[in-house]
Parts: C-alpha cells; sequence; structure tokens
C-alpha cells in the first residue's frame, strides 16, 4: 500500500484515527506519520506562559481584595514580574507570596505539601539555634564596648527566636499527644 | 568510549542511561535569574570550597572560559545541560573524574546536582546524589521550607527538586507510531517523554527520555519506585512490538537494518539526522540478533561521539556544517573497522 499523504513512499504506519466522534482509517509512510504526528502534537506552549496563567486567575482574585503590586521584601521581585517570567527571585518569595503559591503548586504537582527529604542541617530550628548563638556571641560583645542600644536590639531578637523555637516544640508535642 | 558509559558489567539495549538529577539552592542568596556578578561569585566560591573538603576529584570549569564547540560537546556528553549554557556569565560546573556526577553551578537553581549511570539505576543514582547532598549541607545553608520542602526558583522543581531521566532506545514504538499514544499515557500518569537533549528536542534515532514531571506531594522513593514501574512496562511493550515485528514483519525489519548497516559502511559524508537514524536501526539490529559481532553499548556509544561539537572537539578546529559531515562520515567508517577481519 502506498502512503496516502505523500502517495510516494510504502505506506509502513496504519492506524485508526478518532477525531470528533468520526473515525478513520490512516495509511501513511514513516516520514509523513512523524510530519502528522508533529501537525498533532505541535502546538507548544510557552512554560513560562502558563504560569503566568495559572498565577494571574490568582492575581485576578487578589485584585477584588484590593491587593495590587506586591513586591517580595527581599530580593524586591514584584508579583507581577513572577507572573511574566514564571520565575521567583529568592527563597523569601515564598514566604512572601504563600498565599499565592500553594494553589499555584496545587495546579501543578496536585499537592502543597512536601513529603520528602528534611536537610538536617537546614532545620529551621537548628539554623535558628545557630543564629541564637551568633547574636549571644554579638551581646556579649556589644556589653563589653558599652553600646547598649544595640544590646538591647539584639536581646529583642534572640527573645523573638527563642519564643520560635518554644512555639515549635509546643506544637509538636501537641501533634504527638 | 565515553566515561560514564565504561561498565563492563551493565550491558544495555533499550535502557541507555539514568540521569538521576536534584535541585538545590543557598538560603542567602537571590536566585541566578536576578543575581550579579559579585553575587555569583561570592556562591560560586562558597560552593566550590565546600567540595574542596570531599574525598572526589572533580574538574571545575567556567561556562565563560570555554569556546563554543567546548561548550556543546558537554551537553552532547550529557554531562551539562543546554539551559546551563544561557548562564554564560555566571554559569560553571564540576565534574567528577569518572564522569558520572556533575554538578552545575548558576543554571536554573544556584545547584543542580546530577548522577549519570548507563542502564535502568535509579536506585544508585539516587544514592549517589543524596549523598553528595548530604556533603554540601553539611556546611551550607539550603532554602528550604518545612510545606514547600526544597524551594528553587522555578516552581515546577520545588519539593523534592528531584528529576529522573531515563534515557531508552525504543525503535520500534517508535516505527509502529504508538508514540503519540505511549506520550498522552505517560502524562496522565504525571510523566513525560522527550528527545535526546532534553525539553523541546528532537528525538534522534529514536532516542527518549522519560521523567516525573512532578516533585512535590510525594517522597523521592515513591517517584523511584513509580517510574521504575512504568519504564519497565515501557520496555516491555519495546520488546513485544519488536517480537511482533519479528515474527509478521521480518523480511522488512532485516532490509531496513542492514540497509542501514550497508549505508554506514559505505558513505563519504553524512549528517546527524542521517547518521542516527541508520546507527539506530543497527542498535536494533545488534538487539535483535540480525547484526553481529558489534555490542550495543559500541553504537550508543558511536551516538554520541559523532554529534557535531564533538566532532570538532576531537580534531580541536571549527569547522562548517559540510566538513563536519565529511568527518563524521570517515569517524563511522574508521570505528566500524574494528569488526571488520
Amino acid at each position: 500500500m502506498i502512503c496516502e499523504s505523500c502517495g510516494e513512499n510504502e505506506a509502513t504506519i496504519h492506524f485508526t484515527k478518532i477525531e470528533d466522534g468520526e473515525m478513520e482509517e490512516k495509511h501513511l509512510c514513516e516520514n509523513c506519520a512523524k510530519v502528522n504526528e508533529k501537525i498533532d502534537m505541535g502546538i507548544q506552549f510557552n512554560l513560562n506562559d502558563l504560569f503566568g496563567g495559572l498565577l494571574g486567575l490568582d492575581i485576578e482574585e487578589n485584585k477584588k481584595n484590593a491587593k495590587k503590586d506586591v513586591v517580595c521584601n527581599r530580593c524586591g521581585t514584584s508579583y507581577k514580574k513572577i507572573l511574566n517570567t514564571g520565575k521567583f527571585g529568592c527563597p523569601d518569595c515564598f514566604v512572601n507570596f504563600k498565599e499565592d503559591i500553594k494553589p499555584l503548586l496545587r495546579s501543578i504537582h496536585g499537592h502543597d505539601e512536601h513529603n520528602g527529604k528534611i536537610p538536617t542541617n537546614t532545620d529551621k530550628r537548628l539554623s535558628n539555634r545557630r543564629k541564637i548563638k551568633e547574636l549571644k556571641e554579638r551581646l556579649d560583645l556589644s556589653i563589653l564596648e558599652e553600646r547598649y542600644e544595640d544590646s538591647a536590639k539584639i536581646r529583642d531578637e534572640i527573645r523573638e527566636l527563642e519564643k520560635y523555637i518554644e512555639e515549635k516544640i509546643n506544637d509538636e508535642n501537641e501533634n504527638e499527644e | 568510549m565515553a566515561k560514564w558509559l565504561e561498565d563492563d558489567e551493565i550491558e544495555e539495549d533499550i535502557v541507555i542511561s539514568t540521569r538521576v538529577r536534584i535541585a538545590r539552592n543557598l538560603d542567602r542568596f537571590k536566585f541566578p535569574q536576578i543575581m550579579n556578578d559579585s553575587e555569583s561569585d561570592q556562591l560560586t566560591n562558597i560552593i566550590l570550597n565546600r567540595l574542596k573538603e570531599n574525598e572526589d576529584n572533580y574538574k571545575f570549569f567556567k561556562v565563560k572560559d570555554l569556546d563554543e564547540k567546548q561548550r556543546v560537546s558537554f551537553v552532547e556528553n550529557h554531562l551539562i545541560s543546554p539551559q546551563l549554557l544561557k548562564s554564560s556569565n555566571h554559569g560553571s560546573f564540576l565534574i567528577r573524574e569518572d564522569e558520572r556526577v556533575s554538578i552545575m553551578i548558576n543554571e536554573e537553581d544556584h545547584i543542580r546536582l546530577q548522577a549519570l549511570l548507563p542502564g535502568l539505576n535509579m536506585e544508585k543514582g539516587w544514592d549517589i546524589c543524596s549523598t553528595i547532598d548530604d556533603f554540601i549541607e553539611e556546611d551550607i545553608n539550603y532554602a528550604f521550607d518545612e510545606k514547600f520542602g526544597y524551594l528553587t526558583s522555578c516552581p515546577t522543581n520545588v519539593g523534592t527538586g528531584l528529576r529522573i531521566s531515563v534515557m531508552l532506545h525504543l525503535p520500534a514504538i517508535s516505527m509502529t507510531g504508538h508514540l503519540k499514544n505511549l506520550g498522552e499515557s505517560l502524562r496522565k500518569l504525571g510523566l513525560t517523554i522527550r528527545g535526546t537533549y532534553g525539553e523541546g528536542s528532537k528525538g534522534l534515532g529514536s532516542l527518549y527520555q522519560i521523567s516525573n514531571q512532578t516533585t512535590l506531594g510525594q517522597s523521592e522513593q515513591e517517584i523511584l519506585f513509580k517510574l521504575d514501574k512504568i519504564v519497565k512496562q515501557v520496555i516491555n511493550r519495546e520488546k513485544g512490538t519488536r517480537n511482533f515485528l519479528e515474527n509478521n514483519r521480518r523480511i522488512f525489519l532485516e532490509d531496513r537494518i542492514l540497509r542501514s548497516y550497508g549505508i554506514i559502511k559505505n558513505n563519504r559524508q553524512i549528517s546527524t539526522e542521517e547518521a542516527m537514524n541508520h546507527l539506530s536501526n543497527i542498535k536494533l539490529g545488534i538487539d535483535m540478533n540480525i547484526v553481529e559481532k558489534i555490542k550495543s553499548k559500541d553504537i550508543t556509544n558511536l551516538m554520541i561521539i559523532i554529534q557535531p561539537a564533538n566532532i570538532q572537539v576531537d580534531s580541536n578546529k571549527e569547522m562548517d556544517r559540510k566538513t563536519i559531515n565529511i568527518e563524521r562520515s570517515k569517524l563511522i567508517r574508521d570505528y566500524f573497522k574494528q569488526w571488520e577481519e
């Protein structure tokens, strides 16, 4: 059998195509099948556009809530820019746009919560403990150098971190019970 | 032979290789897209200093120090991604001595760590990655969120940051036009199939990569398990189709393979695409005992070394397309001489 598309080569690929409920027998050579396949599969979307679309849905909702032009307070990336590029600016964007990110992740992954490996060292509590240690050293130094205004600030920072850790531990204990 | 392919124990036929990669970012830095030069240098040094402590030997390359043919050659050898070449100012990479581990710095994320192994080898690939990951993390704070997992610049990698790609040679499925069906089914399962050199590239020589699409919500073990099960089904389907062809289209199949064998040994200039297609047929012929003496892995290796940048790096000069095609033809004919009496 000759390929029904080019009419030149031997048709080696035979299949039934169902389109809009209509069945059609196809007999094509390899080349034409490839070409046709490309036509069928060929509409390539830009991944970034798609994310933009996903995020965009949420931004429409956000607009209603009068939440506009939010900017990440660390890297300065605007929500609009993330919309356009499909890329976050820095790790803190995840904190600053947390509520917008959740539905985005759900639509990409079908989930919005991590269930895999946890870095032992970067564990939030651990790194906070590390920060507290550093702060205490700075506190000692500031007292030694009689910079009391700085000391007060550092002391507040330490208290806040300690409170965070305490809350964390309480949370966990509650969960265990 | 491409170094990472060397392994006498693993006889690959349908599965060429397994690539396991994880995406990681450092807590203190902006993502690569909006980094300035000094931030990029600082970050690169932190990672380099950490890896100096590692017992393995790595070679370090900066993208901007390499010429075009060298850059592309690393991609053709599957050691780095085409994406890394786009960040030519800030991008750099480390390759372990055995070429089975590459660490890309400032690709889309600060760190892209990959293990590349011949054959179907997901568990081992993940072990290699995870061990190096642990080592780096002992001294470096990753961007990690309890709820979202490892944070990445693109939302598609958030969570585990894990992408496993298995490269398969699927001539029978591709010949019989079942590829589209396969693609659709895989997509429904959260997997994807694409050409040899990653996103958007063509399936030259019937080589395709199957990989996981989602990275969040499932554990690494679950991702591994699912992909392993499905790849094995695809292998069975390819084998089944080969059997069908052997039983029902034996003459057509032999004709196709032997023609390719004739052409590949008798030409004076050949394009990558044509060479890849004939080599794919010959590889199929080896797997089905139609072509003798040659090992399947030798053809896999040939498929890598005949790529345009590799040919130019090999002879250490820039060439136009015509000259490359002539060189390629010579290289292949010389390669085949080892099986002549």
